[in-house]
């Protein structure tokens, strides 16, 4: 039990800090960033570019979509780093910039029609609507690497059939690691809410699973 | 322990209890279910370690240098972030301050603001500046980015004109143009410094960041115009400038790679980059073009000349532009 305990709170130092109230890693730059320091600033976006990237890319499921995000994202961080109060994490106030960003793409028109074209035939995963492996397309792929087995796709796939409520919670937690109540800060809503929403999307997410990945 | 509940543990956030480790070595089914969880956790692991595209960190920054950046005072600086109550208060302090110490003091002879506090308002309210400049494009005018500075840090502007004289009026003292503005020269030298552009648009390499700084150098160049060209009109001023561009003076001036015409749109600045296959052919050999624009890009058969032009290796090359990315696909071998 306590060491079940111990690994289920293992945290790296990094994340121990930010998850300490008053303690950003990032005040430093921000408060840099903030008076004009544009070095200080483009060090705040080398900081958190790759997790906006990841957010972005599996909630959206698209990569092209997912780099317009982080761009989005960024300018309105420098347009609104003047009013960031610092009352939660910098990495906090971006992602959460992020998701809003993300859900506002993928209701928006354009979006839908998108994927409507793409989940047609096949979707990014390989997998068709039916749930059935189809052939992909042989060309080069920069995420080859983290889709290179059979699970990945699968989980790929499944993901992007949770809705996405399901999925937003699901990728903050798994993907970026943060914590529960980290997740519920992010997204605006109670932990309690977070852990239901991350309990109903896992049993989902599982059924998905057990329909494409023996 | 039933399977049901176990299942619903290993759904949860709570670590395994006693009992559900008991019930998971006494059930295969469960303890099926948990290893395939523990691989799920495994492969969410693995996205987690996927890698941004290597250009990623160039395009947010080529378009936060095409972003205004608002100004904030010295004062404003130290005192942090203002919350709402604040304006309200400072509102409230300035009205009785005004009222005790008398409007004489703020306004002119005549009655009008005096230029100090014009100036001053101006300096804490760079909203108004921004609409006012607004107002003059949408006017017919268009607005030097002089007035809202920006956060590129190879940004060049033209020379801030000397200071109107106190008193004069608003808009002969702000540096808000309603005039068309000459056109740029033709083309940029490496040797001699480059004549002044309205904008600096970043040509940046994908994996070598260390080579845009080099080609900033190269710059391109920005033309205002007051509406954009249909294609038709394109056409005809391309066949007017004698294309290709390099043949009018490839000997005294190194060739124009990208021309850029920035058009002041109705929301948004229209910026559309014209590339010219011919003038790639002179572009180093190993270079990889991503051309960071708000606006939109010639055409995919023209990029993809242009990626022909310059023997990159085979490959899938985003060419960012506004909204939408041309992917563009380089083919294997030279191109003859």
């Amino acid at each position: 039990m306590a060491g079940a305990l111990a690994y289920a709170r293992v945290m790296t130092v990094d994340s121990a800090l930010r998850e300490l109230p008053g303690c950003d890693p990032d005040a430093r730059l921000v408060a840099a960033a903030r008076v004009g320091d544009q070095a200080a600033f483009e060090d705040l976006v080398r900081h958190h570019e790759e997790a906006v990237y990841r957010v972005a890319r599996r909630f959206l499921g698209d990569p092209e979509e997912a780099m317009d995000v982080c761009q989005d994202v960024f300018l309105r961080v420098y347009r609104a780093l003047p009013r960031f109060r610092g009352d939660a994490a910098f990495r906090t106030w971006v992602l959460g910039i992020t998701m809003n960003l993300c859900r506002t793409r993928l209701s928006s028109a354009a979006a839908r029609r998108r994927r409507r074209t793409v989940s047609l035939e096949t979707d990014e995963t390989g997998y068709g609507k039916s749930g059935t492996m189809e052939v992909r397309d042989p060309a080069p792929d920069p995420e080859a690497g983290a889709r290179g087995n059979e699970l990945g796709k699968a989980l790929a796939w499944a993901l992007h059939r949770l809705s996405p409520d399901h999925r937003e919670v699901l990728v903050l937690r798994e993907v970026t690691g943060l914590e529960v109540d980290a997740v519920a800060a992010v997204l605006g809503c109670a932990p309690g809410t977070v852990k239901s929403r991350l309990f109903r999307a896992r049993q989902t997410l599982r059924q998905l699973l057990e329909g494409v990945w023996p | 322990m039933t399977c049901a509940e176990y299942l619903r543990l290993l759904d949860g956030e709570d670590p395994e209890c006693p009992q559900a480790l008991a019930h998971r070595r006494a059930c295969p089914a469960c303890a099926t279910a948990f290893r395939r969880r523990h691989a799920v956790k495994e492969a969410f692991a693995a996205m987690a370690s996927e890698q941004a595209p290597p250009f990623l960190h160039a395009r947010i920054m080529a378009g936060l240098r095409s972003q205004p950046r608002a100004r904030r005072s010295r004062l404003a600086d130290l005192l942090g972030p203002r919350p709402a109550w604040a304006a309200a208060a400072v509102a409230a302090v300035l009205m009785v301050a005004l009222g005790s110490v008398g409007l004489w003091e703020v306004l002119g002879p005549q009655g009008a603001p005096a230029p100090e506090f014009m100036d001053a308002l101006l300096r804490e309210a760079p909203e108004v500046a921004a609409k006012a400049a607004q107002d003059a494009a949408a006017a017919g005018g268009s607005v030097e980015r002089e007035s809202l500075p920006t956060v590129g840090l190879e940004q060049r502007s033209r020379p801030r004109p000397p200071a109107a004289p106190r008193g004069a009026p608003m808009a002969a003292r702000d540096t808000v143009t309603t005039a068309a503005p000459p056109p740029a020269p033709a083309s940029t030298t490496l040797s001699e410094p480059p004549p002044p552009i309205r904008q600096h648009q970043e040509v940046a390499l994908p994996g070598a960041p260390d080579r845009v700084a080099q080609l900033r150098a190269r710059t391109v160049e920005i033309r205002m115009d007051e509406a954009p060209p249909s294609p038709a009109e394109r056409r005809a001023e391309k066949a007017a400038s004698g294309q290709p561009l390099p043949a009018r003076d490839a000997a005294a001036s190194p060739p124009e790679k990208v021309r850029c015409l920035l058009h002041p749109a109705d929301d948004r600045p229209h910026l559309e980059v014209l590339l010219d296959p011919t003038l790639a052919a002179r572009l180093p050999p190993d270079l990889h073009l991503v051309v960071h624009t708000t606006g939109r890009i010639g055409t995919d058969p023209e990029l993809a000349a242009v990626l022909q032009a310059l023997h990159p290796p085979p490959g899938r090359y985003v060419f960012t532009c506004g909204v939408r990315p041309h992917t563009v696909t380089a083919p294997e071998g030279p191109v003859p």
